[in-house]
């Protein structure tokens, strides 16, 4: 028993190595001038310097791009928790169409992104919404099958005696969805909420073209880029401030882990 | 009980407009010819004749097949192996273990890239290049397999939790037969715990075989595609023939294309479901 | 009301009607450098708005040129319009992107200011709608110090130059920094050299004006050449394709690398690594010997057009103005610009001469005597007619592309000489057609 054990600790060990390890070089090169991550990428800096933190900072902005990280981040994973889960909710009990809208959603899922950028922005732009409003809806929009297959599967487990139960009290629909459903699923929904909230944080491509040429509004990682010049490239700044971007992801990830882990599963899955 | 269908509409209008429509006009695109600046002109099937009879195309299409294999063993093995042995450890362990494991997911594609590119990958400096002598980004033979060890260092995490929450759902008292009956490593593997969770596996291995044939970031931040075209995939193709080659009719037509590809898993997936009564 | 109290109001409602006129100009700028940010933060943008009055909102944005026609095409965009080269323009005119110059040609008389090339480049279907900007030509940079150290004189022939890369690479020294990974035009500047150098500017010339094609023997020699250059394991030292174009600087002024296939945009780069002439300096591109010497092939960065929704476009045309009369104008501002930004910053214009007076002056500034040459040479390669094109400038775009994205099969034996320009000449022929090619200036 004891062997058995001490191997499973030594690979989890190694596994964990293998995951940490790059993080940590990110982590020490971010202190490093750019000269010293080229010629020494593997050792600790020799003088732990701030600058690169500083000048991220300073030259980008960062902190106004972490609250529109916040603000697309947060607004996009409340907003397809509500709307989502009643979707969710209402597939989970077999409304009429079920199959057809199921089917529909996971077809939505093989859609490439960049087949609708174009039409979007151009369409979004007369409307004037290439803002952080409209990176919200797009966002939103654009998470939504994904989400509401993996809710459904999470609702699905829900036995509906409860709701029978609360229906003969004289409860409504609605009531039933807020009062009942809600809670139970409770961690379900935090499941998706977080992958949401990760998902609008690290955003991408929607924000660059919709928020360039609003650069009060850009979230963090799109100024991250916009760090990059044409030829040369700060890395030591960039690191800094990827260090600094990703680190709230950590920190919420951290305190929130026993959910998302959990709830990944929980009933997933099963259709 | 009536569960109303305005429940789904908000969610379906809204998919409607941001996925649907969009899509639909690119889908509309593929059969024009168009500059991305002055007005399209209908060309009808030309922009498919000439994709599929270009061996490039081909070429690309195998490297998306490429790809999809590397993501169906490596990651996945990874990530059973590291499940299976967090069933051995107490749940505090475990716990940390599983956070640390989710940790590169978190980190954005562009950061994840970036590092590799410059501590491992670098042609001079890097680790990897320096430990093996070999230049695994600049080489033709390699950079498709270098970049997709990027991406799997990115993902094999979220996977290896994925694994483990199904495995925690495993009733414990099989695993106790089995190791009543003396089973080894293996055998508990084969025979309790893969058995149990593959639904959960099946699911994953469907989902990577779409993910695969749209995959994008990594390709395009590391290499573009190159050298030559050693690590080009769909997705990257149809970037350069729209916004380098200005040719917008063909690039749609080549999304589309992929969308082809990527229907193929789910079809295939939606029949096995129907097939085995949800069973799946 | 008394006339007192009329006047009052008058006054009021000027001053009002005037702050709410306040002129603006909004641009996008993309910076490689913090240095040449905070520079024209601090003096390039307030002496323009010194000298006219027109407020600046510049806001830094990526540098592609997908970015900004994606904002193009939804209608907004900089009030300056930076057209990624002349080749674009057919493109962005047919889009009705920008607005026709001509009238602001004659109000700030401009084509008094530019030189005949410059003037023509501008042109499609006869009217103006772009002023070039960003002078630049292909030539080689070196590092004296391994030179020195090694008995190495800078080669003038392309028989020279290959023989010293050998020698370099026996040496363990990496022949020419070049890379493309970031920037993956930079495989053109390789083709640009070899085929101005080798083939000749008045073979490019012939074929850029439909009279010969692509497929010429002179053109197949010149890209045997840069597949030579690479095989051999000279261009990148053999990394070329995953070495960053950012740190080819730091190889060459470290002596890590002898020499370097660049533009003379990368003064501007360069002088933030090292301004020790030690570390680098550069020679005119060496030329095969039947070629004359020294022969610069020039290319234009970029252009500035006006966009179509600007809504100011006469301040537009103002900084246009400022810009390229910067060097008879604010001669200490156009040192600086050197300094800071490198030649590009420079269009040659009329009125302007590079004499002994001028020269001295801008020593005086403080401007790097390897620029200043640069200045002075490029503008005799103008008057003798030994200038040849670069790729970017003055092939179409759709051309451009396929040299950028299929040269490298050539090098990695994917596809031969032959069939390379095989299908560049099927690409350029149907641009050609299109009349998509730019002026290309004759030789005299």
């Amino acid at each position: 028993m004891r062997r058995r054990n001490a191997i499973s600790w030594i690979v989890l060990i190694t596994l964990a190595f293998f995951a940490l390890l790059p993080v940590c070089l990110l982590f020490l090169n971010s202190f490093k001038t750019r000269g010293e991550i080229f010629s020494n990428p593997f050792q600790i800096p020799k003088h732990f310097s701030f600058s690169n933190y500083v000048n991220a900072w300073k030259y980008t902005d960062l902190g106004r791009g972490l609250l529109n990280s916040f603000m697309l981040a947060s607004l996009s994973a409340v907003l397809t928790m509500l709307i989502g889960g009643l979707a969710a909710y209402a597939l989970a009990r077999r409304v009429r169409g079920s199959s057809y809208v199921i089917t529909f959603l996971m077809f939505c899922n093989t859609l490439p992104l960049f087949i609708m950028l174009i039409p979007l922005f151009v369409w979004f732009q007369r409307l004037g919404l290439t803002n952080l409003v409209g990176v919200v809806i797009v966002t939103v929009g654009l998470s939504l099958p994904f989400s509401i297959l993996l809710l459904r599967s999470f609702l699905v487990t829900i036995p509906k005696e409860i709701e029978e139960a609360a229906l003969i009290d004289g409860a409504n629909n609605w009531q039933i969805f807020w009062k009942i459903i809600l809670p139970i699923a409770r961690s379900g929904f935090l499941t998706v909420g977080l992958l949401n909230f990760v998902g609008g944080w690290n955003a991408f491509t929607i924000p660059l073209t919709f928020l360039a040429a609003n650069p009060d509004q850009q979230t963090a990682i799109v100024k991250i880029y916009t760090l990059s010049g044409q030829y040369t490239a700060p890395w030591g700044r960039i690191f800094a401030a990827i260090v600094v971007v990703s680190l709230p992801m950590i920190v919420v990830f951290l305190i929130f882990q026993r959910y998302f882990v959990q709830g990944l599963i929980g009933g997933a899955f099963k259709f | 009980m009536k569960y109303t269908f305005t429940m789904l509409i908000p969610s379906l209008v809204l998919i409607g407009l941001i996925m649907i429509v969009p899509s639909v006009l690119t889908i509309y695109y593929a059969f024009t010819s168009w500059n991305g600046f002055t007005k399209p002109t209908f060309i009808g099937l030309q922009n498919y004749r000439e994709i599929f009879s270009d061996s490039l195309f081909w070429k690309v299409v195998w490297n998306n097949i490429k790809w999809t294999l590397f993501f169906l063993t490596v990651p996945m093995i990874l990530a059973f192996i590291a499940a299976s042995e967090l069933n051995n450890v107490p749940q505090k362990a475990k716990g940390v273990f599983k956070t640390i494991f989710l940790i590169p997911y978190v980190l954005p594609s562009l950061a994840v890239a970036r590092l590799w590119q410059i501590v491992f990958f670098h042609p001079l400096h890097g680790v990897i290049t320096k430990v093996f002598n070999h230049d695994f980004l600049g080489s033709t033979s390699t950079t498709l397999w270098a970049i997709a060890m990027i991406d799997n260092w990115h993902w094999w995490g979220f996977l290896a939790n994925v694994f483990s929450a199904a495995i925690d759902q495993i009733d414990k008292t099989y695993y106790e037969i089995a190791r009543l009956e003396g089973a080894n490593r293996w055998q508990v593997f084969k025979c309790v715990t893969f058995p149990m969770i593959f639904p959960t596996f099946i699911f994953m291995e469907i989902m990577t075989v779409v993910w695969s044939f749209l995959v994008f970031d990594y390709i395009f931040i590391i290499t573009q595609g190159g050298p030559g075209r050693a690590s080009e995939v769909l997705a990257t193709l149809t970037y350069k023939t729209a916004f380098f080659y200005l040719r917008f009719g063909k690039g749609s037509a080549i999304a589309t294309t992929m969308i082809m590809f990527a229907s193929v898993p789910i079809a295939t997936y939606l029949w096995l479901i129907s097939r085995r009564g949800g069973r799946v | 009301m008394s006339v007192k109290r009329l006047v009052l109001v008058l006054f009021i409602m000027m001053a009002f009607l005037s702050t709410m006129l306040a002129r603006e100009l909004y641009l996008w700028m993309s910076w490689a450098e913090q240095e040449r940010k905070e520079w024209a933060l601090e003096r390039y943008f307030p002496t323009f708005e010194q000298q006219t009055g027109i407020k600046v909102k510049a806001v830094e944005m990526p540098g592609d040129e997908q970015t900004l026609r994606t904002q193009l095409i939804a209608g907004k965009g900089p009030d300056v319009v930076g057209v990624a080269g002349p080749s674009f323009v057919p493109l962005y005119v047919d889009a009705g992107f920008l607005i026709p110059l001509d009238e602001y040609a004659k109000k700030y008389h401009w084509d008094e200011l530019l030189t005949d090339l410059y003037w023509k480049l501008g042109h499609y279907k006869g009217k103006l709608w772009t002023i070039p900007q960003e002078f630049e030509a292909m030539v080689l940079f070196y590092n004296p110090r391994i030179f020195k150290e090694n008995g190495w004189k800078p080669p003038r022939t392309i028989k020279e130059m290959e023989e010293l890369a050998a020698k370099m690479k026996e040496k363990g020294i990496m022949p020419f920094a070049n890379g493309n990974v970031g920037w993956k035009p930079a495989i053109e500047w390789v083709f640009t050299a070899a085929v101005n150098h080798i083939a000749g500017p008045e073979k490019v010339y012939e074929a850029l004006t439909g009279k010969i094609p692509w497929t010429d023997p002179s053109f197949v020699e010149s890209v045997e050449a840069t597949k030579k250059w690479f095989q051999e394991g000279w261009l990148g030292g053999g990394k070329f394709f995953s070495l960053e174009i950012g740190e080819v600087y730091q190889l060459l002024v470290e002596g890590k690398a002898g020499m370097a296939i660049w533009g003379t945009w990368a003064f501007g780069g360069i002088v933030h690594h090292s301004t020790s002439p030690e570390d680098w300096d550069w020679v005119p591109f060496p030329s095969k010997e039947e070629l004359p010497y020294p022969i610069f092939a020039i290319g234009v960065g970029s252009s500035a057009g006006i966009n179509k929704n600007a809504k100011d476009p006469d301040a537009a045309a103002q900084y246009i103005t400022f810009r390229l009369r910067e060097p008879l104008d604010n001669l200490e501002l156009f040192a600086e610009d050197l300094k800071v930004n490198g030649t590009t910053v420079f269009t040659p214009i009329k009125g302007f001469e590079l004499n002994d007076e001028t020269v001295n002056r801008l020593k005086e500034l403080g401007v790097d005597e390897r620029v200043i040459k640069f200045l002075v040479l490029s503008t005799e390669a103008f008057e003798k007619n030994t200038y040849g094109y670069v790729t970017w400038t003055f092939w179409p775009p759709e051309s451009d592309r396929y040299i950028i994205d299929n040269l490298e099969l050539v090098w990695l034996g994917e596809m031969s000489s032959e069939e390379f320009l095989k299908g560049l000449q099927e690409v350029f022929e149907k641009e050609f057609k299109e009349g998509r090619v730019m002026y290309v200036p004759p030789r005299s």
